[in-house]
């Protein structure tokens, strides 16, 4: 294998490992919660390619696709998420919810009717052939390859504000979260102050993060732009080149899995789906409305595997009303890979998974598939926790 | 319960039980009136505009053949089967095509599920014209009932070899293939022809796939790996054009070729600009054919645009009429042997059999795509 079909080898199985990741997650987050295997999320993936690619035709028959492509493919993701997570937590109220005392085993085989079901449905409605996606939406991303360092470049010098306000924003919850607990006593009000007063130093401390923030990004485009101007090779980045449209998988995916890490660690429903998680019984006792989190879990998860689908239409160009089977079943290796139930585990699983794919594919094609579930079959056996897991898959 | 009432729901019973025995007789008796033609090929599946394109094709001629009184003095009626592609669902379609009677066939559509089929007709001396199945090994068996109204891959394979090593000058070649009879088939004859030409080293990649698979990234980046001047593909239009997209996104430029299973609409519908360029080898142009006016004005007024196959199933099935008329029997074996004589003047020009049930005389020539449509090459 030469250095460029390496490098080729590391894009393709670095975007195939996003999506697989996105699916993943929604395997892991419901088996953390519920203890059971959606064996119908990888058909909530399907259905979600198949919104999103026809809500794109019908914007192209509709004349709108003339005014803003982007704007488009925007509406298109929400209106494929939306419709994914209504599909999610329909299957969950129908599904599971009514076997959710019943043995373990019965909420397994509901899952797989629900899949046959779904997947025969989508192929009654919209037939046994394949649908293209649209390409002119393709073009909006454009086509011609571009190296990592190209991209950088292009960050600070042509989309230089945005790229500055980002880096601000993650400068500012980097250091706010770095510098929390050293700083406690400045954003806590003095001991036995009446309620509702200020802390001291609190705003005083937040203007002096963003300052600092604020001048760290501007620094750091003003240092990549004197790069760009001057066209400095950088070693590995130079010569790791993807396509626009990989870029945007694998950004997007990330976006995603950030928003998703920030709202399970941040807010409270993100709080009361780890402490369902981690005890349903006892969450119950102190007030958590269980059946709330658990369908918020299914909407998050079916949301994200909607994504990942209309993401790959892009891809491979295609959809099939069977797409989602074999998808799941990866995704679901992945989610085992990473440890099941554990939200980075499934990410990292993912992106194994995608690599070790792409590598294998690219010698022996036909040998793909197999490598992907002797990596199943050897991580339970030998590690059943997965890499990150922390508890035995027992239930399955 | 009153007994009178008991009584006559029991007779109602028994009158509905006797209806349901005797009813699948009676389209049994009323088919002594009629000639029965079979046409079989994907009607479903990925694959399900050119088993549909052959089917209507046969329809219109006999359409044809039924407003000019039918064949034998009976009407004609056609029965279909979907074989949806799939090699095990071949014969038991042929089965189901031979027990409903059906004194000929016109099909399979591909050359994988043309063959196992073809012994379930050779065992019950059906005649079947393919319009479709290219593999050698549908007439290498010489099975007298066999006949197709298109070329064949070692005849195809060598022309996309002979206009590779000619015309693009290429030097080193990839060939990728969907392991089918068809792909692989029609891949070993072009890979024959260039080593033939250029020797073994010219062939530079060879590597096959899963008819149902999507993603060719990883193995067109080998491909892109070893530099070649021009790739090849031996398959089907529903693979080529996610494959021929993915390819110009991981920047494989070399020029694309393939064969005859690749030349339709949705080929282009789904490569859409990355087509542009593509060659294809396949029969003449259907379009520039004297015999064939009739024929397009009469398929497009009743099914639309018509498919690159339509034209030879419409010659396939009028063919099949002609000979029965001439053998003045649907028996089999007589209509096999009128077959084999026959001469006819249909819309894709001369048909004449040889002892195989192979085509007389050359039929594939080179298309390219341009401007979003095929058109035939012209070397300039």
């Amino acid at each position: 294998m030469s250095y460029a079909e390496f490098l080729q080898s590391l894009t393709n199985g670095l975007t195939r490992g996003a999506i697989y990741a996105l699916i993943a997650l929604g395997y892991t987050m419901v088996y953390g919660i519920l203890g059971m295997i959606n064996f119908a999320h990888g058909e909530i993936y399907m259905i979600g390619a198949y919104v999103g690619v026809l809500a794109l035709a019908a914007a192209n028959a509709l004349g709108w696709s003339a005014v803003s492509l982007g704007g488009c493919l925007a509406l298109a993701f929400l209106l494929a998420m939306a419709w994914a997570a209504a599909h999610g937590m329909t299957n969950e109220r129908l599904a599971y919810r009514p076997l959710r005392h019943a043995p373990v085993l019965s909420p397994l085989i509901s899952a797989i009717g629900m899949s046959i079901f779904l997947q025969n449905y989508v192929m009654v409605l919209q037939g046994k052939d394949k649908r293209d996606f649209p390409s002119s939406f393709l073009d909006v991303l454009g086509t011609a390859s571009l190296s990592v360092t190209e991209l950088i470049y292009l960050a600070a010098t042509t989309w230089a504000l945005p790229t500055f306000l980002l880096l601000a924003v993650a400068d500012y919850a980097l250091l706010a979260g770095s510098t929390r607990n050293r700083f406690a006593h400045l954003l806590r009000p003095a001991p036995g102050a009446p309620a509702g007063t200020r802390p001291p130093f609190a705003l005083g401390y937040r203007a002096g993060l963003a300052c600092v923030a604020l001048s760290f990004s501007a620094i750091l485009v003003y240092a990549v732009r004197i790069l760009a101007e001057n066209r400095v090779h950088i070693p590995l980045l130079s010569s790791l080149r993807a396509t626009p449209l990989q870029y945007f998988i694998i950004g997007t995916s990330v976006v995603l899995m950030v928003v998703l890490h920030l709202f399970v660690m941040k807010t409270r429903m993100g709080k009361a789906m780890r402490a369902v998680s981690m005890d349903k019984k006892m969450a119950g006792m102190v007030g958590i409305d269980i059946d709330r989190v658990i369908s918020g879990t299914f909407l998050i998860g079916s949301s994200l595997a909607a994504a990942a689908g209309i993401m790959i239409s892009m891809y491979l160009s295609v959809i099939k009303f069977d797409s989602g089977y074999f998808a799941g079943l990866k995704a679901f290796t992945a989610a085992v890979l990473g440890g099941i139930g554990n939200i980075p585990g499934a990410m990292l699983g993912g992106v194994l998974l995608g690599l070790a794919e792409d590598f294998t594919a690219a010698r022996w094609s036909d040998w793909k598939d197999v490598v992907a579930f002797a990596i199943l079959m050897l991580v339970l056996i030998l590690k059943p926790r997965g890499l990150l897991g922390e508890r035995v898959a027992e239930k399955v | 319960m009153p007994r009178s009432l008991s009584f006559a729901l029991t007779a109602l019973a028994v009158v509905l039980l006797a209806a349901l025995a005797v009813l699948p007789l009676t389209p049994a008796r009323a088919g002594d009136d009629v000639i029965k033609i079979g046409v079989a090929g994907p009607l479903t599946g990925g694959q399900a505009k050119m088993g549909n394109d052959v089917l209507h094709g046969v329809q219109l001629a006999v359409k044809e053949w039924n407003a000019k009184g039918g064949v034998l003095g009976k009407k004609i009626e056609v029965i279909s089967r979907d074989d949806e592609a799939q090699e095990k669902q071949a014969t038991p379609c042929a089965r189901e095509l031979v027990n409903e009677g059906a004194v000929g066939v016109i099909g399979h559509f591909n050359s994988g599920c043309t063959i196992p089929a073809s012994e379930v007709y050779y065992e019950n001396m059906v005649p079947m014209i393919t319009p479709s199945a290219t593999n050698p090994k549908v007439t290498d068996r010489a099975y007298e009932n066999v006949f197709r109204v298109c070329g064949r891959d070692d005849q195809q394979g060598g022309v996309a070899a002979r206009f590779t090593v000619e015309t693009l000058k290429a030097k080193k070649v990839a060939i990728l293939h969907d392991k089918t009879a068809y792909g692989q088939g029609l891949a070993d004859e072009f890979k024959k022809g260039i080593i033939n030409a250029l020797g073994e080293a010219a062939v530079v990649y060879y590597a096959g796939f899963s008819k149902d698979e999507v993603d060719f990234r990883a193995i067109l980046t080998a491909t892109k790996e070893k530099a070649p001047d021009m790739w090849f593909f031996g398959g089907i239009y529903n693979q080529a054009g996610p494959m021929v997209k993915q390819a110009r996104q991981i920047g494989l430029t070399a020029p694309f070729m393939s064969g005859d299973g690749v030349i339709d609409q949705e080929f282009l519908k789904t490569a859409d600009k990355d087509a542009e360029g593509s060659y294809l080898t396949f029969g003449p142009d259907p379009e520039r054919l004297p015999g064939a006016k009739a024929f397009l004005a009469a398929y497009h007024a009743d099914y639309g645009d018509h498919g690159p196959y339509s034209i030879y199933a419409y010659d396939a099935a009028n063919i099949l009429l002609t000979a029965i008329t001439n053998a003045k029997s649907a028996d089999g074996k007589k209509v096999c042997d009128a077959l084999h004589a026959i001469e006819y003047e249909g819309a894709i020009g001369k048909t004449q059999f040889d002892k195989k049930g192979d085509i007389v005389g050359s039929y594939y020539v080179l298309w390219i795509v341009k401007d979003g449509k095929f058109v035939l090459y012209e070397n300039k």
